[in-house]
């Protein structure tokens, strides 16, 4: 009996410790030529801008390709796999390794910065102005002034209301967002909802659901309601340059919905698609955009919004240190 | 409650030394425990990489015996980390198994010691896990509830002068309601609308082995108590490979459970 038992119990462990042949190896980590593939696939069946941005993913992989051998050193697979993800000209690619992230910043670093913060902390600010929270405001007189400097710094419901309850009286808010490179994806519904006078189509976005260049789900409507103590309908200036990127871009798009408000400096940098991610057999970890997001008239923000009113800051009013942006905008709200 | 239960615990373990030999025609036992378990799994729409890792495990079952047969569920819950050896990220995981079934004893002749069952059971499986460095990507998930067949055998023996039983329970589930994250990988599309898995559930696929290979496995040693209550060593195994669209994953716990049994 005993004997039975015995091998009764070894049959169910043999039995049940067997996963080890049931899981195949990692593949190689140290196999150049099988990383480059596999980071080439996960774009060519994930990324969702191919057709947008008319690029041939082929012809790029018949260019880098043949730079990978079977001995290329770390470094320089990490090189020529980021010269490849630039091509795709795209803020929301990256190749996060444990050395470096690559990334493409020609979307601001090829315009004008539009910005100077020093002349807003010297000129305009001198020191009056309040920190509620993430969102920076001060009375400029008959208008209220807010600056949100990155949508990655949380924002709660009730100091977006604080803030437009201070400025309630004035003649209008100026909400400069210049350099706010983005965020969380949520925030700018929040923010936006203190705008909206009625339930109102914000964008719509579709979403890669298959590997073909054009396989996407269909589309999904996003809406922005009215939600906090009270909406503020009066006349809204938004500030722009080209370092408005991802989450601000989305909210400049929900934004440009409402009657109320006008977009005043350069064009966002853009920033339509919302990234996913995946893991390389060597750790190496790529983001890339995995959805097209379109304005409520079909409008593709991944290039930017262009602004209402297109203004630069002109060299001249820098050195006076003076703002030209934000001197248009205050011009015109009086 | 909690002095409820830590007094009835104890009140089992001062009688350990005392054992119950007759057979009862029926029995309800409600089933507590904690234990560890090894959980593998490569689930290609989250890496090409295998990750494994210790958690900790908790069950509460109930079992109810009777003389052709017995019901039995189980509900296993695991909280723990894995991580990848080759690339050295972890993720977070929760892993839950709720196991339930009929089992019908086959040869009814209570002298024998061996005792052989065949029935049905429904089981439900859900593991989610997180990999922080995904960051809008970084919620993977599988969720399973199936109808399947299940079949176990038990033997009662005795050891070092006492009496001991082992049972094997076997359970294959052959139709399957299936969920994984979608092709993105996406949590919610768009991200941060939470629709009340609106768009999980769209993704929800039912099929047999096309989309879940699935063996469940139970090992228990059962030392009986005197009052009627008893210690159980779980042993627990769960492996399946699914390829259920767009992603496949192949997965497998382990789990060692100290159990107590408490006759009601």
């Amino acid at each position: 009996m005993m004997k039975d038992f015995i091998i009764l119990l070894l049959i169910i462990f043999t039995f049940s410790a067997c996963e080890a042949v049931l899981f195949e190896d990692d593949p190689a980590e140290d196999n150049p030529i099988a990383n480059f593939d596999a980071l080439w696939k996960e774009l060519d069946e994930g990324y969702s801008f191919f057709e947008y941005k008319n690029i041939d993913w082929d012809s790029v992989y018949n260019v880098y390709r043949p730079k990978v051998k079977e001995n290329t050193k770390v470094i320089e697979l990490y090189d020529i796999m980021s010269d490849m993800l630039y091509t795709l000209r795209d803020g929301h690619v990256n190749l996060q390794a444990g050395f470096n992230r690559s990334r493409n910043w020609q979307w601001f670093l090829d315009y004008p910065p539009n910005f100077d913060e020093e002349i807003l902390l010297r000129n305009y600010w001198k020191d009056e102005q309040w920190y509620t929270g993430a969102l920076i405001n001060m009375d400029m007189g008959e208008v209220g002034y807010i600056r949100y400097p990155s949508f990655s710094s949380r924002i709660s419901g009730s100091e977006i209301d604080f803030v437009l309850a201070r400025f309630e009286k004035k003649k209008g808010i100026i909400l400069d967002l210049r350099d706010n490179g983005g965020g969380f994806s949520d925030i700018p519904i929040l923010l936006a909802s203190r705008f909206a006078a009625q339930k109102t189509l914000a964008y719509t976005v579709v979403v890669k659901n298959g590997p073909a260049h054009n396989d996407f789900s269909d589309p999904i409507n996003v809406f922005v309601e009215p939600e906090g103590r009270y909406q503020f309908k009066k006349p809204v200036i938004i500030l722009t340059n080209r370092m408005c990127y991802s989450a601000t871009n989305f909210f400049v798009a929900i934004m440009q919905n409402f009657p109320q408000v006008k977009v005043i400096g350069d064009w966002t940098g853009g920033g339509g698609g919302t990234p996913a991610s995946g893991e390389l057999a060597n750790g190496w970890i790529v983001r890339y955009s995995s959805t097209q997001t379109l304005t409520p008239d079909g409008f593709n923000i991944e290039g930017g919004i262009p602004p209402d009113i297109k203004v630069d800051l002109t060299e001249a009013d820098r050195t006076k240190g003076k703002d030209t942006i934000l001197e248009r905008a205050l011009a015109e709200l009086k | 409650m909690r002095y409820f239960l830590i007094g009835y615990c104890l009140l089992g373990l001062v009688q350990i030394q005392a054992q119950e030999d007759t057979v009862q025609a029926s029995t309800f036992h409600l089933k507590f425990g904690a234990g560890v378990g090894l959980q593998t799994y490569r689930d290609d729409a989250m890496s090409p990489l295998l990750y494994d890792g210790v958690e900790i495990g908790a069950m509460l079952g109930a079992e109810w015996r009777r003389p052709k047969g017995f019901y039995r569920v189980d509900g296993l819950f695991w909280l723990g980390e894995t991580d990848s050896e080759q690339s050295g990220a972890y993720t977070d995981n929760y892993t839950f198994a709720v196991n339930g079934g009929y089992l019908r004893l086959l040869h009814p002749t209570r002298e024998s010691r061996w005792h052989c069952y065949v029935g049905g059971a429904l089981t439900t499986w859900g593991s989610f896990r997180e990999h922080i460095s995904l960051v809008n990507s970084d919620y993977f998930y599988d969720f399973f509830a199936s109808v399947g067949a299940t079949g176990a055998v038990e033997y009662d023996f005795r050891l070092f002068k006492r009496s001991w039983q082992v049972g094997w329970q076997f359970i294959v589930p052959v139709l399957t309601y299936g969920l994984r994250p979608n092709y993105s990988g996406l949590e919610e599309a768009p991200p941060d609308e939470f629709d009340g898995f609106k768009s999980e559930l769209k993704d929800a696929q039912i099929g047999s082995f096309n989309i879940l290979m699935n063996v469940k496995s139970r090992l228990e040693l059962i030392y009986p108590l005197k009052n009627g209550n008893r210690f159980g060593l779980l042993y627990y195994w769960d492996f399946y490979q699914s390829n259920l669209e767009p992603h496949s994953v192949k997965q497998s716990m382990q789990s060692v459970q100290l159990n107590l049994h408490f006759k009601l």
